[in-house]
């Protein structure tokens, strides 16, 4: 009986064990993220010892998991692969302004996730996207024709403006590990477009599962680092969610700043402007018209540069 | 026999002891983790709220570190995160409380932009970072203080 007592003692402290070295590393590991999310346009390396990070978007709730231990992240907007195995972290992070800053954006991956830029000879949007990628991250430039091989990468993301994909060769050793992002520019401007996403189905062709829409550079990177429409498009939605509180806000701001102000021209003229494209940017976002918001953020825009103009106080 | 009684009663004695004086340790251990753990909470929350946008001051999206905008600021409460809101900003703050104060040339701002503690008895720890109070009407600066409450439960 003492000696049961002492192997069933020493069989759960195991337990307690593990998980407490679990709850450390994520609480750690918590921390590295926190604070990468702050460090706008940095990219970090960040050893770890071996672990598995997931990521999970759904509907209202976002998390990540660090070995199986979940983490609900209401706060943090983050762009990544659903999954990170290794000992290594890249973290890279960049602003998401409409027009003014709404948040910082986080994109997670690591060595074992492979971004190919596919290089044809009009394309400047996949040569303005390479030369931003941050050096350290595992990319590989290629033309129209190319054949992608194994490298026993975890995954192979394919980045590419033409809808053209003859010229790709790609072993079926690595069909289930390889994704593609199309992206199509709004008349030259790289500022905001269309990304398609493709894969591989059951038969062994690539194709188009999705399509959506990018706002800025940084939702263009959050699409090539999610390659996958689920996640993108959840946390674009939490983008959005995020960007109707601000703009409730910086619209309550406005008609404090026309109450209070005593200059005709800006009461008259530029903080209703700027009043009424707070309100659309809002109307737009529960409408999912994303085209609008753009054209919203401009005239927002326009008015807080008139308002700096005529000496008024800013909204933003 | 009453020899081998004796052995087995010891034994038994050293292994509820050992049992308890490990418990106890264990006991003391967690709670220095759990007050580690809400250290950790309270300087992120501290960092989430120095960095808000729907507060900072800016100028032309170029957001001043340690600056808070009184205009936003009243926006901000006029939210009532009772609302809609309240969802969004109890996932980043959690179990906190979050104070405003001037201090000088006069201390007129005394605002709580949050409170969600828990049901009954609270354990608090708090931490104060000093701002600037900005009120973009009147183009006056104010010093001031953001203070942080973490809300924790006691353990028994």
């Amino acid at each position: 009986m003492v000696m049961l007592f002492v192997i069933s003692s020493i069989s759960k402290q195991k337990e307690v064990s593990d998980s407490d070295v679990s709850v450390e590393v994520l609480q750690n590991v918590d921390s590295i993220i926190s604070t990468s999310w702050q460090s706008v346009n940095t990219f970090k390396v960040i050893s770890t010892p071996k672990i598995t990070i997931e990521y999970i978007c759904e509907d209202n709730y976002s998390a990540y998991s660090v070995n199986s231990k979940l983490k609900k992240i209401d706060d943090l907007v983050i762009f990544s692969p659903k999954k990170i195995v290794g000992k290594k972290i890249f973290t890279w992070s960049k602003e998401y302004k409409m027009p003014m800053k709404i948040v910082n954006v986080l994109y997670l991956t690591n060595e074992k996730h492979k971004y190919i830029f596919v290089n044809s000879s009009e394309s400047n949007v996949i040569n303005f996207l390479y030369n931003k990628f941050p050096d350290n991250m595992t990319t590989e430039r290629v033309g129209e024709s190319f054949e992608l091989e194994d490298g026993n990468f975890d995954t192979y993301t394919i980045i590419s403006s033409e809808d053209d994909r003859s010229g790709w060769t790609i072993p079926h050793s690595i069909r289930k590990k390889t994704k593609a992002v199309v992206i199509e520019t709004s008349s030259g401007n790289y500022n905001y477009g269309n990304v398609s996403f493709y894969s591989f189905d059951g038969t062994g062709h690539l194709v188009l599962t999705d399509k959506n829409f990018y706002l800025d550079e940084s939702t263009l990177f959050g699409a090539i680092f999610s390659s996958d429409n689920s996640d993108y498009s959840c946390t674009i939605d939490k983008l959005m969610r995020k960007s109707k509180n601000i703009y409730q806000i910086y619209h309550n701001v406005a008609e404090k700043e026309k109450n209070a102000s005593s200059k005709s021209i800006c009461i008259s003229s530029y903080y209703p402007m700027a009043i009424g494209a707070l309100s659309h940017l809002n109307i737009s976002i529960d409408s999912n018209d994303y085209e609008e918001v753009i054209m919203f953020g401009y005239s927002l825009d326009s008015s807080n540069k008139n308002l700096r103009k005529y000496g008024c106080p800013l909204i933003y | 026999m009453t020899e081998n009684i004796a052995i087995i009663m010891i034994i038994v004695f050293i292994l509820i002891f050992g049992f308890i004086f490990y418990s106890k340790v264990r006991t003391v251990s967690i709670q220095g983790k759990l007050k580690e753990y809400s250290e950790l909470d309270l300087v992120k929350a501290s960092q989430i709220v120095s960095a808000l946008p729907e507060l900072s001051c800016s100028s032309e999206s170029l957001t001043e570190v340690g600056c808070i905008n009184k205009l936003k600021l009243e926006a901000f409460i006029e939210l009532d995160l009772q609302q809609e809101y309240y969802e969004y900003y109890r996932g980043l703050f959690g179990k906190s409380k979050v104070t405003i104060n001037s201090t000088f040339p006069n201390n007129s701002t005394n605002v709580g932009l949050y409170d969600n503690p828990f049901e009954g008895i609270n354990n608090k720890d708090s931490i104060f970072i000093p701002i600037n109070i900005f009120d973009p009407i009147n183009d006056i600066f104010n010093f001031g203080y953001v203070q942080i409450t973490k809300y924790t439960q006691p353990t028994s």
